[in-house]
């Protein structure tokens, strides 16, 4: 076995961009929004912030002692940090599921991102621009999809086309490596990403009321429907659920990223101040750009009525259908459409690179490969996984691979995650791992709330997902038989990812006993 | 916008700000 020296953040500003770069995604601007907007509109805002201090900072700080401890130990994922906390013959194979999300998530994140990508250059090019329906612009999507051959797209070429940019530009930034790949495209990316959605908040406040005969169509009316509370909604437990869901979501804690970011701090170094600072970051990308740039301006182009039904049809009908139309009737739209589509695809790139470092620390970490073997290793098995996703994205691949891997596994995850933590290696030793080199103090009440509150909210989501997916995708009511059969391949796939990485643990651990380091 | 609205507003939008600047001073102040 070779043994190779772990790379490390190369600054303290890099580790927290990186770390922000993970956590803002595509959901900061177009889940969070509807979330709002759906849920009770401020009133959404005291069950989102209560989940932000109980569930999703503590999972956060969590996850980077977890880390930051594995790191030190040699290993840069989960499975070896599981048998940290717990040292017992099951709990690597727990830990295999902190590979097994990034990695499966990784599948049909990376074709949503190059969508993105490939919409800015519509934008620019103008190819969109003349279709003034929503249902054109659905039929322009599913063209481009493959889902239906028409007039604007007669295959899936530009798909694939912008699909192998995508693939191609992710593969690059892993190949160079943490502190000049990861890091690098995180000091470039994130401050654009700022500069973007700063540009696009200026216009939207811009705008007003474009349309004078209609006063009610304004930017306020927008920013209302966001935050006018609506207190009757708390009553309503699925306003929590959706609280909750969408921190534990914009965060990525509990997915096996964290820990792998974490495992490239040193020992000497704080996590308590780059845990908030990654939370405050995130909240203002998510809260303060999110919430002002895509409801706002569809409700000040296209009235509050028609914004509700855009927001109930869900976040890719609001970035992919709606927005579109707005560009086209708003002065030098495609340079506006092609900031909005690129700030989504930066979003985008710096949480797909950290979603496949997991699988690549793992094999350089466990079974010593150099950076250029393991990452032609990954890439190869990543590119076959992604196939079935792009061409059976009409026969429910992507939803089945995502209720599995983002609904089931992850909330079971850190689930497990925050009960080895808090109750197995124990609060007292997981506290002094957390606040060692603390350049922040912690105030004490957290002990309580990761070792009681953060397990039960958990334990909330993952039963609450479950019973209300059950029936429609556990037991496929409904569905037809060729849909059927793609949704039992998702779950073929699913799991031999699973029992390959659980194999992969086996040889590594056996390798190991083998030859001690 | 209601009254209320413009309040929940200011007070997410406010301790946003707040905890971001004050975490980001905190790094920055460090790094120096």
């Amino acid at each position: 076995m070779v043994n190779h020296i772990r790379d490390h953040w190369a600054t303290k500003i890099g580790l927290i961009l990186a770390l922000a770069g993970n956590a803002i995604g595509l959901g900061n601007f177009l889940r969070f929004p509807v979330q709002a907007a759906q849920n009770g509109g401020g009133a959404f805002m005291i069950p989102y912030f209560l989940a932000l201090v109980l569930l999703g900072l503590p999972l956060m700080w969590v996850d980077l002692a977890v880390g930051r401890m594995g790191g030190v130990h040699g290993h840069g994922t989960t499975p070896g940090m599981m048998e940290l906390l717990w040292k017992n013959r099951v709990s690597k194979y727990l830990g295999v599921l902190g590979i097994f999300i990034p990695l499966s998530i990784f599948m049909y994140y990376c074709y949503i991102e190059s969508w993105t990508l490939a919409y800015s250059f519509f934008s620019l090019t103008g190819k969109y621009f003349g279709n003034t329906s929503q249902e054109a612009m659905r039929q322009f999507l599913h063209g481009y999809q493959g889902l239906e051959s028409n007039s604007f797209f007669s295959g899936i070429g530009y798909a694939y086309l912008f699909f192998l940019i995508t693939f191609a530009i992710n593969t690059y930034v892993i190949a160079k490596g943490v502190s000049a790949g990861i890091e690098k495209l995180a000091k470039v990316a994130m401050p654009l990403l700022f500069i973007f959605a700063i540009i696009l908040v200026v216009r939207v406040f811009m705008v007003g009321t474009p349309d004078p005969a209609y006063p009610d169509r304004s930017v306020w009316t927008g920013l209302g429907f966001i935050w006018n509370p609506d207190f009757s909604r708390l009553k309503d437990a699925k306003v929590w659920l959706a609280a909750a869901g969408q921190i534990f979501f914009t965060l990525s804690c509990g997915w096996g990223i964290i820990q792998t970011y974490a495992s490239y701090i040193k020992r000497d170094e704080d996590i308590a101040l780059s845990g908030l600072a990654t939370v405050s970051t995130n909240e203002f990308a998510e809260v303060i750009c999110g919430g002002t740039i895509a409801i706002p301006i569809a409700c000040a182009f296209f009235g509050l009525v028609a914004t509700q039904a855009i927001a109930a049809g869900g976040a890719f009908n609001l970035g992919f259908q709606a927005m579109p139309l707005i560009f086209q009737q708003m002065p030098a739209g495609q340079i506006f459409g092609a900031i909005w589509f690129l700030l989504l695809f930066i979003a985008g790139i710096t949480s797909s690179v950290a979603l496949m470092q997991p699988a690549v620390a793992f094999l350089k970490d466990e079974f010593g490969l150099s950076q250029k073997k393991t990452v032609l290793i990954c890439m190869v098995f990543l590119f076959i996984g992604c196939q079935p996703v792009i061409f059976l994205l009409g026969r429910g691949f992507l939803d089945e691979m995502d209720f599995w891997s983002g609904t089931v596994a992850l909330p079971l995850f850190a689930l497990i995650e925050s009960i080895l933590f808090a109750w197995i290696f124990g609060m007292k030793k997981g506290w002094n791992e957390l606040t060692h080199a603390a350049e922040i103090r912690i105030p004490i009440i957290f002990k309580f709330i990761i070792k009681y509150v953060t397990p039960i909210y958990l334990l909330i989501l993952f039963v609450a997902w479950i019973w209300q997916h059950a029936p429609r995708v556990i037991w496929m009511d409904g569905i037809e038989y060729e849909t059927k059969c793609c949704m039992w391949g998702a779950r073929a796939l699913l799991i031999f990812i699973f029992v390959l990485f659980a194999i992969l643990v086996k040889i590594a651990w056996a390798r190991k006993k083998r030859v001690p380091a | 916008m209601t009254k209320n609205g413009y309040i929940f507003m200011i007070l997410g939008w406010g301790i946003i700000i707040v905890l971001a600047a004050f975490s980001m001073y905190k790094v920055l102040r460090k790094k120096r």
